[in-house]
């Protein structure tokens, strides 16, 4: 395995040092190349964090299986493509290709970020315990399957695992339910 | 597969095509199906975007952490000789720029009047063959100033189809690296007809180098023909450059 392949690993599983490396060592190559386009710095930075985030969301539901360039390189075309986007939406210079659009999966859920039902489900999950926290990451955000979660979290048995996931939801269905 | 993982992978699209059939053709025979669809759904988009804001507010910290560093190390006795150091060194600069610019030959202030980097504009993408990648490699390389590592690897792309561009940003790490002499004939070499970026461009960029090498004759009759082209965004540079060299 080389380095690349292990710090895609690493990010895959969520590593958080990882992420700091990987965010600090680009930044400023971002940023010189960013100030290209425009002189908004906040523009920018917001610009460079949410290609960090993508990246390691992607990272994380596996949907980077391999690299056909560095690690570097695929952060610097999610951040072109979050650039262009953000210029574009602010009616300034941008080119937003198509070959750029295409190569991002990724949801941005925009629209659902304003659903009373989610923002009510997000304020709700502050308020749950770190265990449930984690089970949901787990299920719902890094897309493991019950019996990964159980070996990752060191659950001996399955059924106990689902009785504790099923618990965590409960609350929040609740909560759904009453809206 | 219990029936939330099954969700799960329905909505992740992880299901293998026959059995995403089997279950869009059960969410419209039971509609209490949708509701659990939708349900999961909304809980798997609240998790995510919890997880973006706990990311971002992680991030903030460091960069947070970041500019705290230099702040912290700081002190007054530091300030007062720092104020006093950049006071002479703008002295300094000051008449090394006026040095500089009286005893500049005028080839050599029309280029660095004028010069810019080349954008970057032709975007890398995340998925390709291994020809795409060395194109990726050379443009990270480029964005981030290595113009050394760039200009090697715009070389070995010139061996792929359709890579004019690679003639054009060779040439452009050539100037940058100060070697007009090189950069030249990479610009002289492009087609014609070549697009993004056109064989105008490239003139503009060949004009700069032959005024850096002083030759300002060679360098004219290129500019010559930028000026001349209407609507090209560097004609109006190209006539302001045409009408001091009268």
């Amino acid at each position: 395995m080389n380095v690349e392949e292990k710090q895609l690993e690493l990010l895959g599983s969520g590593s958080r040092e990882m992420l700091k490396e990987i965010y600090l060592e680009h930044k400023k190559g971002f940023s010189l190349f960013a100030k290209r386009y425009t002189s908004d710095q906040d523009l920018i930075d917001n610009c460079y964090q949410d290609a960090i985030i993508i990246l390691a969301e992607n990272a994380q539901k596996g949907k980077i299986q391999t690299l056909n360039s560095s690690i570097g390189t695929y952060l610097f075309s999610i951040g072109k493509y979050t650039l262009f986007k953000s210029l574009k939406e602010k009616n300034r210079t941008g080119e937003l290709t198509e070959e750029v659009i295409e190569a991002i999966p990724f949801e941005s859920y925009e629209e659902e970020a304003r659903d009373e039902k989610i923002v009510i489900l997000s304020k709700k999950l502050e308020q749950l315990g770190p265990k449930c926290r984690e089970i949901l990451k787990l299920f719902y955000y890094q897309s493991k399957s019950l019996d990964e979660i159980g070996k990752l979290m060191g659950y001996e048995s399955k059924d106990v695992l689902k009785s504790t996931k099923s618990r965590c939801l409960k609350s929040l269905k609740d909560t759904m339910n009453q809206i | 597969m219990d029936q939330e993982d099954l969700i799960n992978a329905y909505l992740d699209g992880k299901l293998p095509p026959e059995d995403k059939l089997i279950f869009e053709k059960l969410l419209q025979e039971q509609p209490e199906y949708q509701l659990l669809v939708q349900e999961q759904r909304r809980i798997k988009i609240a998790v995510t975007l919890q997880e973006r804001k706990d990311l971002r507010d992680f991030l903030q910290q460091l960069d947070e952490t970041e500019k705290a560093v230099p702040n912290t190390t700081a002190t007054t006795t530091f300030k007062s000789w720092l104020y006093s150091g950049v006071a002479a060194c703008l002295i300094v600069l000051a008449g090394l720029f006026l040095w500089t610019n009286l005893s500049m030959d005028p080839g050599q202030k029309l280029y660095k009047t004028y010069y810019e980097t080349y954008p970057n504009l032709i975007a890398p993408t995340v998925r390709g063959e291994s020809a795409s990648n060395l194109k990726a490699d050379a443009f990270l390389a480029y964005d981030n100033g290595d113009y050394q590592r760039a200009a090697i690897l715009f070389e070995n792309l010139q061996q792929e189809p359709d890579s004019d561009y690679a003639l054009f940003y060779q040439g452009i790490c050539q100037l940058e690296l100060s070697r007009p002499e090189k950069a030249i004939p990479l610009f002289e070499r492009m087609k014609e007809n070549a697009q993004n970026p056109d064989k105008i461009t490239a003139n503009w960029y060949a004009a700069l180098g032959y005024f850096q090498l002083l030759k300002l004759e060679e360098g004219k009759s290129l500019m010559a023909k930028v000026a001349a082209k209407t609507g090209h965004p560097f004609q109006p540079k190209a006539q302001e450059i045409m009408s001091k060299l009268k």
